[in-house]
């Protein structure tokens, strides 16, 4: 119930973000939309014909990626900026949910930013969806492994986030971590013709398995090795972002340095 | 007993640095007390505040509220406290000002109709009403400060603690938020806790004091008992002015004030009992007039710590 209530807050403030920042967010959207059309452009003859579903969704989905990690370090980071961070946290609403409120709200957010950039892309490229909506199995199958992989990717994004609460500078790194996530997860450069080191690298990045998972899907080869990597990967990612956050928020609150900046 | 702080100590480790911060603090609060929490900078007001707000981990002793130990559930005080905390802008300047408050409302679980019309009310009662719809960046300090209380304050809580809710106001400022402040009290019985360094406003808004030096308890009681301990000891001399009188005044070593070319103001504690003697037996010093001085914390301060801490 307490995470309900601290998603209808997060709603409340978010409308009068949006109200106050709508230029910047359009302007968010156009760029996006840009940048993604562009590398969807060039990275298409790459791909074989199904592979240009898996490069479609896939960089649809890193637009999760992009907004889970910088989301998950801004929401904390922002707070003690801003000096309301302690003034949360001694609500009746735990730090955690307030956080993964926010995550929600914006995983919504990116939801529909994705629909309307997945919309222009659907329409300027045309991708051959094809094998994707032949069957509602294959297309809820699709659906289960895009969830899945929107989870682990907010769930990484909270363990950065954790991590943010003792490294006070962790959120600068999260621009790399996207661009690896972009270009290492076997969304635009494909997992089979990458070198073996850098395949072995790719298995550890939040986004692989489930690629992995959609890619064999959208062959018609058999994906369910990869798609148990990606529950093992979302159980496990999880249970360590919750575990690093309630030692992070225990040690800040020892050393005296909780609402640090 | 509302809640009890048993022997409570803090230090703030950096490196090889070790800073005290609290050390063994005890005291208790009762339902519908007003406490004031005083002492300079660098007390441990502000740590003890964040120790009871669950913010800190105390190094050792215990918070109990109920006889449940703080440390051990600090959930406990969610929504039960709220916490006005010094240096933080504790609002969001993007949000109006009725926003702030409602945001503050849903994080407390206060339902979305009681919220709006308690809201209005909290609004209406701090002089905020007609600003509600402006942007908090908007605000002057003083309205801020009001804002941010009022956000304290929307979900009806047990118990208010504000840290150093006066800091950054002008006079004006300062004396409308300190008769709210006061008419919030006397209006809802709530108990609250008040750390300043502000003596006046603590002598007005409170009725228990507990004094902080270099994050130990030196003084605690009854802010009307202090009072009168500041009044029973303090007295104002007012000299005929002369160069005999102001040399020999030096000589004693009491600090004089020149009111006009008649007459000199001292002040002389009961407790100097040769300084009196020295004041009323030599025929240089002629006494016009003899007054007790009026009670105030500030010569308590003074006496607990001494010249150098009034600088703070």
């Amino acid at each position: 119930m307490s995470i309900v209530k601290a998603i209808k807050a997060e709603f409340f403030k978010f409308y009068f973000d949006v109200k106050r920042y709508m230029f910047n967010y359009i302007v968010g959207l156009i760029s996006t939309a840009i940048f993604l059309s562009g590398l969807y452009w060039a990275v298409n003859a790459l791909f074989m014909q199904t592979g240009q579903a898996v490069a479609f969704v896939g960089l649809l989905l890193w637009l999760f990626a992009s907004s889970a990690l910088s989301n998950a370090t801004n929401h904390l980071s922002e707070e003690r900026y801003l000096g309301t961070l302690e003034r949360i946290s001694v609500t009746k609403t735990l730090l955690i949910h307030i956080l993964i409120a926010r995550n929600v709200v914006h995983c919504l957010f990116t939801l529909t930013q994705s629909i309307v950039v997945g919309g222009i892309l659907y329409v300027v490229f045309k991708p051959d969806l094809g094998y994707m909506l032949s069957s509602w199995k294959v297309s809820l199958m699709a659906v289960v492994i895009g969830i899945l992989i929107v989870v682990t990717l907010y769930a990484f994004g909270f363990f950065i986030a954790s991590l943010g609460m003792i490294l006070k500078r962790v959120g600068a790194i999260t621009s790399i971590l996207e661009y690896l996530i972009l270009f290492f997860s076997g969304i635009v450069v494909p997992w089979s013709s990458m070198p073996a080191p850098l395949r072995t690298f790719s298995n550890i990045l939040p986004m692989t398995w489930g690629i992995k998972a959609l890619d064999s899907l959208l062959n018609g080869s058999d994906f369910r090795w990869s798609f148990a990597g990606l529950i093992i990967y979302t159980v496990v990612i999880t249970i360590i972002s919750t575990r690093t956050f309630r030692y992070a928020t225990m040690l800040v609150k020892k050393k005296g340095e909780y609402a640090f900046y | 007993m509302l809640l009890e702080v048993r022997n409570l100590s803090k230090v703030y480790k950096k490196g090889s640095r070790q800073v005290k911060a609290n050390s063994n603090i005890t005291f208790s609060i009762d339902q519908g007390d007003v406490l004031g929490i005083l002492g300079p900078n660098g007390a441990g007001k502000t740590t003890l505040i964040k120790q009871i707000a669950t913010l800190l981990i105390p190094d050792q002793g215990d918070i109990l509220y109920r006889g449940v130990s703080l440390v051990k559930k600090p959930e406990i005080i969610r929504g039960r406290f709220s916490f006005l905390l010094e240096g933080m802008q504790n609002v969001y300047h993007y949000l109006t000002g009725e926003a702030n408050v409602l945001y503050f409302a849903y994080l407390n679980h206060v339902p979305f109709s009681a919220a709006k019309s308690r809201c209005e009310e909290l609004l209406k009662k701090l002089n905020l009403y007609n600003v509600k719809d402006q942007y908090v960046f908007t605000y002057s300090a003083g309205m801020k400060k009001k804002l941010a209380i009022a956000t304290c304050l929307i979900n009806d809580p047990e118990v208010v603690f504000l840290d150093e809710p006066l800091s950054g106001l002008d006079v004006i400022a300062a004396a409308e938020l300190t008769e709210s402040i006061k008419s919030w009290v006397s209006d809802k019985g709530k108990t609250v806790i008040v750390a300043s360094h502000r003596m006046d406003f603590v002598e007005r808004v409170t009725n228990r004091v507990l004094w902080l030096k270099e994050g130990t308890v030196v003084l605690e009681g009854k802010t009307e008992d202090l009072k009168n301990l500041s009044k029973e000891e303090e007295y104002i001399l007012y000299l005929r002015n002369s160069a005999e009188a102001r040399e020999k005044l030096c000589k004693l070593n009491l600090q004089f004030e020149v009111l006009s070319d008649v007459t000199l103001k001292t002040t002389l504690c009961l407790g100097q009992k040769e300084l009196f003697y020295s004041v009323f037996s030599d025929p240089d010093f002629e006494v016009l007039n003899l007054e007790k001085k009026s009670p105030d914390f500030e010569a308590i301060f003074r006496r607990l710590y001494g010249e150098h801490s009034e600088g703070n």
